[in-house]
């Protein structure tokens, strides 16, 4: 079962995303902040099961500890300097084709604006198919 | 010269002086730098010593000092020097009685004060400063000289007061209008922004009260051992569809309110662009283009948005076909667009409303916003719209927006051999003449021909999905040497291409400075 990190700090959308990837059959650990996130990572990385994917928020507190305008993309940065192969799929409320570009030069595998989430199951879906 | 002719040269020079102080000051509308530079004025004009100028204050009982020449004019103004109106001092004697008054030997002159800050006055003339029937306050002049002032000479320098009062006066009634304007401006912003922003609470409270009965019904009958498994799915759907309109407002309310990076713009293109990201069925929309119609100053991702809304409307009115006219206004300096359609039209009494928000014809399903959000974009853009319409006939929305008149730029660095992924319409054809004329080979097609240094693929095609082209493109290997060119940005879109390992999205170059920026890349 592909295991997923979930990094968001609206606890009503992380509880809902979790959720809907739980019912695809995926295992999901969730944070609320950069550092946790980045903790969660790095503690599962030294285990049997680290994770397969990670899916970020675009705005939310960053590393040092206020909230940030893209402080995912910090986030990305750390877990693809960690991991260079791991898929990461950012989100946003925000439609922001300067972020994505930022996003996709950091390693990002996927972009996706809340509200319209609909694609992100077939996003993840397609990523797991990769051979 | 006879002591006549000396006091006629005098008299003269001394007229001269006033209105050349008087056609300085009436210049000068801003009250705060007019004080400074009248006391100046007046002590260059006639070499005094020393001007200063009073006014009175709010309660009307002093003159208070707003300016005066020199270190000893600002500390007495830091000071906070001010006259009791009608006190013993000659300002506040002349103010009350509108009349001039002259001391001379100042040191003798038992209704004046000595001034420390002024130690080498001799002579001192105050002058009050009268428009109409209304006395605004004094003017004092003051000369080292003893006797440097006649009886005769009062007759000149309130001249020169009377300049400098009317002067004040406008500038004080400019200010009291700026005030007046401001203070409106404040009051009227916060009704609008109070009247939507309860309607918008309003509206999206509607919303949400679906959401919390449907919750509430469906835990109830969760509890039950036996449910309806149609309901729920109804009740589902009630959930789904109150997310979608509120979302929805959210995009039409924040989207034209981000911000707008205006360019030259190429109409045509981006109203084909706004057809073909709304999935307009092909056939529907016919655009005329009048040549020699300059292009517009805009921010094109916005004016996607913005023709997006006005060409829904058009469907969604039944129209059977939509003409969209560009060419020349009547002035100059913008660009005309009329968007025709044939549509079922609109009344009156709904065209009134046309541009208030959560107005709509179209039922609940509409939040009711698509036509303000095209209005808020091209208010922004700080062009106009207006509407007529004919229920039965059509609509007409009539659009200008301001002209940009750009210079050629020099086209000749960058990629040689271009491969131009497009239909046949009036950007390709325009941006194919461009890249000739520059000497660069352009070859037009749908898929790799040859190996071109650079390949530019419009979005907006309408002759095979965007998508599918690049995904060929990556296919052959040569989707480092393209660029994908769009007149709208979108974050989905964007992602997708670069994913597909394109070398750049970027927003469509409508002027050969675009293209030249473009073609450096």
């Amino acid at each position: 079962m592909p295991k997923i990190l979930l990094v968001d700090d609206e606890p009503l959308v992380q509880r809902s995303m979790q959720k809907t990837l739980l019912r695809a059959g995926y295992a999901v650990e969730t944070a609320s902040n950069c550092t946790d996130g980045l903790a969660l990572f790095e503690a599962a990385q030294n285990s049997p099961a680290p994770f397969d994917l990670a899916l970020l928020d675009l705005n939310m507190p960053g590393f040092d500890g206020g909230e940030a305008s893209g402080a995912g993309l910090e986030l990305l940065s750390r877990l693809i300097a960690l991991r260079p192969d791991l898929p990461v799929i950012i989100l946003t409320a925000y439609d922001e084709v300067n972020k994505v570009k930022d996003a996709v030069a950091r390693g990002a595998r996927g972009y996706c604006v809340k509200g319209r989430e609909q694609t992100l199951l077939e996003q993840i879906h397609a990523i797991f198919k990769e051979p | 010269m006879t002591p006549e002719t000396q006091s006629i040269e005098r008299r003269m020079r001394l007229l001269q002086a006033a209105n050349e102080v008087g056609k300085q000051v009436t210049q000068i509308l801003d009250l705060n730098e007019l004080l400074p530079k009248t006391v100046d004025i007046i002590c260059d004009a006639y070499g005094f010593y020393y001007a200063g100028v009073f006014l009175i204050d709010e309660s009307g009982q002093w003159v208070v000092l707003r300016a005066g020449r020199g270190e000893a004019g600002r500390q007495m103004v830091a000071n906070g020097h001010k006259l009791e109106i009608g006190g013993h001092s000659m300002i506040g004697t002349c103010t009350r009685e509108r009349k001039a008054r002259i001391a001379l030997d100042v040191g003798d002159e038992p209704v004046h004060f000595k001034n420390p800050y002024l130690p080498h006055t001799r002579s001192e003339m105050a002058l009050p400063l009268v428009v109409g029937e209304k006395v605004l306050g004094a003017v004092t002049v003051q000369s080292v000289e003893e006797r440097a002032f006649s009886d005769e000479d009062i007759i000149t320098l309130q001249t020169m007061a009377d300049h400098l009062a009317v002067a004040i006066h406008n500038a004080q009634t400019l200010q009291a209008l700026q005030r007046a304007n401001a203070e409106l401006l404040r009051t009227k912003t916060y009704e609008a922004l109070t009247a939507s922003t309860t309607q918008a609470i309003h509206w999206i409270g509607n919303k949400v009260l679906p959401i919390t009965t449907t919750v509430a019904r469906m835990k109830a009958e969760l509890n039950n051992d036996s449910f309806d498994r149609q309901s729920l799915l109804e009740d589902l759907w009630l959930i789904e569809e109150s997310a979608r309109l509120i979302l929805e407002v959210k995009e039409n309310l924040l989207g034209p309110a981000r911000e707008h990076k205006p360019r030259p713009a190429m109409l045509a293109d981006v109203i084909q662009a706004a057809a073909v990201h709304r999935g307009l069925p092909a056939g529907k929309l016919f655009i005329q283009e009048i040549p020699g119609t300059p292009l517009a100053w805009a921010d094109t991702t916005q004016l996607v948005r913005a023709f997006g809304n006005l060409l829904c409307n058009a469907i969604e009115a039944k129209a059977r076909n939509i003409t969209a006219v560009i060419q020349p206004a009547a002035d100059a300096d913008y660009v005309s667009v009329e968007i025709i359609d044939n549509g079922e039209g609109m009344p009156a009494e709904i065209l009134e409303k046309a541009w208030a928000a959560f107005v709509t014809t179209k039922g609940p399903g509409h939040p009711g916003l698509g036509l303000p959000a095209a209005l808020h974009v091209i208010t922004q853009l700080h062009g106009r719209i207006s509407v007529t319409s004919q229920p039965g006939q059509g609509t007409i929305f009539h659009i200008l927006l301001p002209a940009s008149h750009d210079q050629p730029a020099e086209l000749s660095g960058g990629a040689k051999t271009i491969l131009l992924v497009d239909d046949d319409d009036s950007w390709a054809q325009a941006t194919s003449r461009m890249l000739t004329a520059a000497g660069k080979e352009v070859t037009r097609s749908l898929e790799l021909k040859g190996a071109p240094d650079l390949i530019l693929v419009d979005e907006a095609l309408q002759a095979a999905p965007a998508a599918e082209v690049i995904a060929k493109l990556a296919a052959a290997g040569v989707a480092v040497k393209t660029l994908v060119i769009t007149a709208a940005l979108n974050v989905e879109r964007t992602t997708a291409y670069l994913k597909a390992g394109v070398k750049d999205v970027l927003l469509k170059p409508y002027t050969q400075t675009e293209l030249a920026e473009l073609l450096r890349k």
